[in-house]
Protein backbone atom coordinates (compact mmCIF):
# COMPACT_ATOMS: atom_id res chain seq x y z
CA UNK A 1 0.00 0.00 0.00
CA UNK A 2 1.36 3.41 -1.00
CA UNK A 3 0.44 6.01 1.61
CA UNK A 4 -1.14 9.33 0.75
CA UNK A 5 0.14 12.53 2.39
CA UNK A 6 -2.56 12.13 5.04
CA UNK A 7 -1.41 8.58 5.77
CA UNK A 8 2.22 9.73 5.96
CA UNK A 9 1.20 12.44 8.43
CA UNK A 10 -0.55 9.87 10.59
CA UNK A 11 2.56 7.64 10.66
CA UNK A 12 4.84 10.61 11.37
CA UNK A 13 2.49 11.76 14.13
CA UNK A 14 2.62 8.31 15.74
CA UNK A 15 6.41 8.28 15.60
CA UNK A 16 6.60 11.85 16.93
CA UNK A 17 4.55 10.97 20.02
CA UNK A 18 6.59 7.81 20.56
CA UNK A 19 9.87 9.72 20.26
CA UNK A 20 8.76 12.44 22.66
CA UNK A 21 7.66 9.86 25.22
CA UNK A 22 10.85 7.83 24.96
CA UNK A 23 13.02 10.96 25.26
CA UNK A 24 11.78 11.49 28.80
CA UNK A 25 13.65 8.46 30.13
CA UNK A 26 16.01 7.07 27.47
CA UNK A 27 19.32 8.38 26.06
CA UNK A 28 18.86 10.03 22.67
CA UNK A 29 20.82 7.39 20.72
CA UNK A 30 18.63 4.65 22.19
CA UNK A 31 15.51 6.67 21.34
CA UNK A 32 16.62 7.11 17.72
CA UNK A 33 17.31 3.40 17.38
CA UNK A 34 13.95 2.44 18.93
CA UNK A 35 11.99 4.87 16.74
CA UNK A 36 13.87 3.67 13.65
CA UNK A 37 12.94 0.10 14.48
CA UNK A 38 9.27 0.92 15.05
CA UNK A 39 9.21 2.90 11.79
CA UNK A 40 10.79 -0.08 10.00
CA UNK A 41 8.02 -2.28 11.44
CA UNK A 42 5.33 0.13 10.24
CA UNK A 43 6.84 0.51 6.75
CA UNK A 44 7.08 -3.27 6.44
CA UNK A 45 3.46 -3.75 7.51
CA UNK A 46 2.23 -0.95 5.22
CA UNK A 47 4.25 -2.32 2.30
CA UNK A 48 2.76 -5.78 2.80
CA UNK A 49 -0.82 -4.45 2.85
CA UNK A 50 -2.75 -4.51 -0.42
CA UNK A 51 -3.89 -1.16 -1.76
CA UNK A 52 -7.08 -0.43 0.11
CA UNK A 53 -10.00 1.75 -0.93
CA UNK A 54 -10.03 2.93 2.64
CA UNK A 55 -6.45 3.75 3.54
CA UNK A 56 -7.40 5.21 6.89
CA UNK A 57 -9.03 1.98 8.10
CA UNK A 58 -6.11 -0.15 6.91
CA UNK A 59 -3.56 2.15 8.53
CA UNK A 60 -5.45 2.38 11.82
CA UNK A 61 -5.57 -1.43 11.91
CA UNK A 62 -1.77 -1.60 11.54
CA UNK A 63 -1.25 1.05 14.22
CA UNK A 64 -3.70 -0.60 16.57
CA UNK A 65 -1.90 -3.96 16.26
CA UNK A 66 1.33 -2.18 17.12
CA UNK A 67 -0.33 -0.49 20.11
CA UNK A 68 -0.72 3.18 21.08
CA UNK A 69 2.62 5.05 21.17
CA UNK A 70 2.29 5.79 24.87
CA UNK A 71 1.79 2.11 25.65
CA UNK A 72 4.80 1.17 23.52
CA UNK A 73 6.86 3.81 25.36
CA UNK A 74 5.59 2.46 28.67
CA UNK A 75 6.75 -1.03 27.67
CA UNK A 76 10.25 0.33 26.91
CA UNK A 77 10.24 2.08 30.26
CA UNK A 78 9.13 -1.06 32.11
CA UNK A 79 11.84 -3.21 30.49
CA UNK A 80 14.53 -0.63 31.31
CA UNK A 81 13.41 -0.30 34.90
CA UNK A 82 13.16 -4.04 35.43
CA UNK A 83 16.66 -4.34 33.96
CA UNK A 84 17.94 -1.81 36.45
CA UNK A 85 16.12 -3.39 39.36
CA UNK A 86 17.37 -6.89 38.61
CA UNK A 87 20.92 -5.79 37.86
CA UNK A 88 21.36 -3.66 40.96
CA UNK A 89 18.84 -5.19 43.33
CA UNK A 90 18.17 -1.63 44.46
CA UNK A 91 15.02 -1.13 46.46
CA UNK A 92 13.91 2.10 44.77
CA UNK A 93 14.41 0.67 41.27
CA UNK A 94 12.52 -2.46 42.27
CA UNK A 95 9.58 -0.49 43.63
CA UNK A 96 9.58 1.66 40.48
CA UNK A 97 9.57 -1.47 38.28
CA UNK A 98 6.67 -2.92 40.23
CA UNK A 99 4.64 0.27 40.02
CA UNK A 100 5.30 0.62 36.28
CA UNK A 101 4.22 -2.96 35.66
CA UNK A 102 1.23 -2.34 37.88
CA UNK A 103 0.26 0.62 35.73
CA UNK A 104 0.67 -1.22 32.45
CA UNK A 105 -0.37 -4.83 32.95
CA UNK A 106 -2.85 -6.88 34.87
CA UNK A 107 -0.06 -9.23 35.88
CA UNK A 108 1.96 -6.35 37.22
CA UNK A 109 -0.99 -5.06 39.18
CA UNK A 110 -1.46 -8.43 40.77
CA UNK A 111 2.26 -8.70 41.50
CA UNK A 112 2.34 -5.27 43.09
CA UNK A 113 -0.37 -6.42 45.47
CA UNK A 114 1.46 -9.65 46.18
CA UNK A 115 4.79 -7.89 46.80
CA UNK A 116 8.01 -7.07 44.99
CA UNK A 117 9.60 -10.49 45.28
CA UNK A 118 7.05 -12.16 43.04
CA UNK A 119 7.82 -9.75 40.20
CA UNK A 120 11.56 -10.28 40.52
CA UNK A 121 11.06 -14.03 40.49
CA UNK A 122 8.70 -13.73 37.59
CA UNK A 123 11.04 -11.64 35.45
CA UNK A 124 14.29 -13.36 36.23
CA UNK A 125 14.24 -16.77 37.89
CA UNK A 126 18.05 -16.83 38.00
CA UNK A 127 18.39 -13.40 39.57
CA UNK A 128 20.17 -13.23 42.90
CA UNK A 129 17.43 -10.82 43.99
CA UNK A 130 15.06 -13.71 44.55
CA UNK A 131 17.07 -15.13 47.44
CA UNK B 1 -5.81 -13.76 41.39
CA UNK B 2 -8.19 -13.66 38.44
CA UNK B 3 -7.85 -16.10 35.56
CA UNK B 4 -6.86 -13.21 33.24
CA UNK B 5 -4.08 -12.18 35.62
CA UNK B 6 -2.76 -15.72 35.75
CA UNK B 7 -2.83 -15.95 31.95
CA UNK B 8 -0.99 -12.61 31.66
CA UNK B 9 1.71 -13.72 34.08
CA UNK B 10 2.12 -17.00 32.22
CA UNK B 11 2.38 -15.13 28.91
CA UNK B 12 4.93 -12.62 30.15
CA UNK B 13 6.97 -15.32 31.83
CA UNK B 14 7.15 -17.36 28.61
CA UNK B 15 8.03 -14.56 26.17
CA UNK B 16 11.80 -14.50 26.75
CA UNK B 17 12.01 -18.23 26.08
CA UNK B 18 9.73 -17.97 23.02
CA UNK B 19 11.80 -15.12 21.53
CA UNK B 20 15.11 -16.91 22.10
CA UNK B 21 13.65 -20.05 20.51
CA UNK B 22 12.45 -18.00 17.52
CA UNK B 23 15.92 -16.68 16.72
CA UNK B 24 17.77 -19.90 17.56
CA UNK B 25 17.64 -21.37 14.01
CA UNK B 26 19.11 -18.15 12.56
CA UNK B 27 18.85 -14.34 12.53
CA UNK B 28 15.40 -12.76 12.18
CA UNK B 29 14.26 -9.14 12.15
CA UNK B 30 11.60 -7.75 14.50
CA UNK B 31 8.49 -8.23 12.38
CA UNK B 32 9.60 -11.74 11.33
CA UNK B 33 10.02 -12.63 15.02
CA UNK B 34 6.53 -11.31 15.77
CA UNK B 35 5.01 -13.20 12.83
CA UNK B 36 6.72 -16.43 13.92
CA UNK B 37 5.44 -16.00 17.48
CA UNK B 38 1.94 -15.26 16.16
CA UNK B 39 2.03 -18.37 13.97
CA UNK B 40 2.92 -20.68 16.86
CA UNK B 41 1.55 -19.00 20.00
CA UNK B 42 -0.89 -16.47 21.45
CA UNK B 43 1.93 -14.66 23.22
CA UNK B 44 1.85 -11.45 21.16
CA UNK B 45 -0.97 -9.32 22.54
CA UNK B 46 0.47 -6.03 21.30
CA UNK B 47 3.22 -6.03 18.65
CA UNK B 48 4.89 -2.90 20.03
CA UNK B 49 5.68 -4.57 23.36
CA UNK B 50 7.97 -7.16 21.70
CA UNK B 51 10.60 -4.57 20.67
CA UNK B 52 11.42 -3.44 24.23
CA UNK B 53 11.90 -7.10 25.21
CA UNK B 54 14.24 -7.59 22.23
CA UNK B 55 16.14 -4.52 23.45
CA UNK B 56 16.47 -5.92 26.97
CA UNK B 57 17.61 -9.33 25.73
CA UNK B 58 20.22 -7.52 23.62
CA UNK B 59 21.41 -5.46 26.61
CA UNK B 60 21.65 -8.68 28.62
CA UNK B 61 24.00 -10.04 25.93
CA UNK B 62 21.67 -12.87 24.93
CA UNK B 63 20.96 -11.39 21.49
CA UNK B 64 23.07 -9.46 19.06
CA UNK B 65 21.35 -6.81 16.92
CA UNK B 66 22.49 -5.50 13.51
CA UNK B 67 20.85 -3.10 11.08
CA UNK B 68 20.79 -4.41 7.52
CA UNK B 69 20.27 -1.94 4.66
CA UNK B 70 19.30 -2.60 1.07
CA UNK B 71 17.35 -5.80 1.63
CA UNK B 72 13.99 -4.01 1.57
CA UNK B 73 12.80 -0.46 0.94
CA UNK B 74 13.72 0.28 4.56
CA UNK B 75 16.46 -0.99 6.88
CA UNK B 76 15.73 -4.03 9.03
CA UNK B 77 17.20 -4.76 12.44
CA UNK B 78 18.21 -8.40 12.66
CA UNK B 79 18.60 -10.28 15.92
CA UNK B 80 20.71 -13.38 16.38
CA UNK B 81 21.47 -15.54 19.37
CA UNK B 82 24.86 -14.95 21.02
CA UNK B 83 26.91 -17.71 22.64
CA UNK B 84 25.61 -16.58 26.03
CA UNK B 85 22.09 -16.57 24.58
CA UNK B 86 22.47 -20.14 23.33
CA UNK B 87 23.67 -21.25 26.76
CA UNK B 88 20.77 -19.46 28.46
CA UNK B 89 18.34 -20.99 25.98
CA UNK B 90 19.61 -24.51 26.72
CA UNK B 91 19.16 -23.82 30.43
CA UNK B 92 15.66 -22.38 29.92
CA UNK B 93 14.56 -25.29 27.73
CA UNK B 94 15.76 -27.78 30.34
CA UNK B 95 14.02 -25.93 33.15
CA UNK B 96 10.83 -25.46 31.13
CA UNK B 97 10.59 -29.18 30.30
CA UNK B 98 11.28 -30.10 33.92
CA UNK B 99 8.70 -27.60 35.18
CA UNK B 100 6.06 -28.57 32.59
CA UNK B 101 6.69 -32.28 33.28
CA UNK B 102 6.13 -31.83 37.01
CA UNK B 103 2.94 -29.80 36.54
CA UNK B 104 1.67 -32.37 34.02
CA UNK B 105 2.34 -35.17 36.53
CA UNK B 106 0.42 -33.18 39.13
CA UNK B 107 -2.51 -32.71 36.73
CA UNK B 108 -2.50 -36.40 35.79
CA UNK B 109 -2.46 -37.41 39.45
CA UNK B 110 -5.34 -35.05 40.31
CA UNK B 111 -7.37 -36.33 37.37
CA UNK B 112 -6.72 -39.97 38.36
CA UNK B 113 -8.09 -39.23 41.81
CA UNK B 114 -11.08 -37.41 40.27
CA UNK B 115 -11.89 -40.41 38.08
CA UNK B 116 -11.45 -42.83 41.00
CA UNK B 117 -13.83 -40.76 43.13
CA UNK B 118 -16.56 -40.77 40.46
Amino acid sequence: MQLSDTGESRVNGYLFVLERSLKTFLPIDVVRDAVREIESHLRERIGATDASPNERVALEQILSELGPPLRVAQAYSAERTIDEAVATGRFVATVRAVSQLAASTLGGFSSSRAGCSSVIWFRSPSSPSQS
Amino acid sequence: MSHETWQEQLRRGSLDLAILLTVSPGPRYGLAIIQHLEAFTDLVVSEGTIYPILGRLTREGLLDATWVEGEAAHARKYYRLTKAGAQRLDQMKREWREFAGKITRLIDDAERHDHAAQ
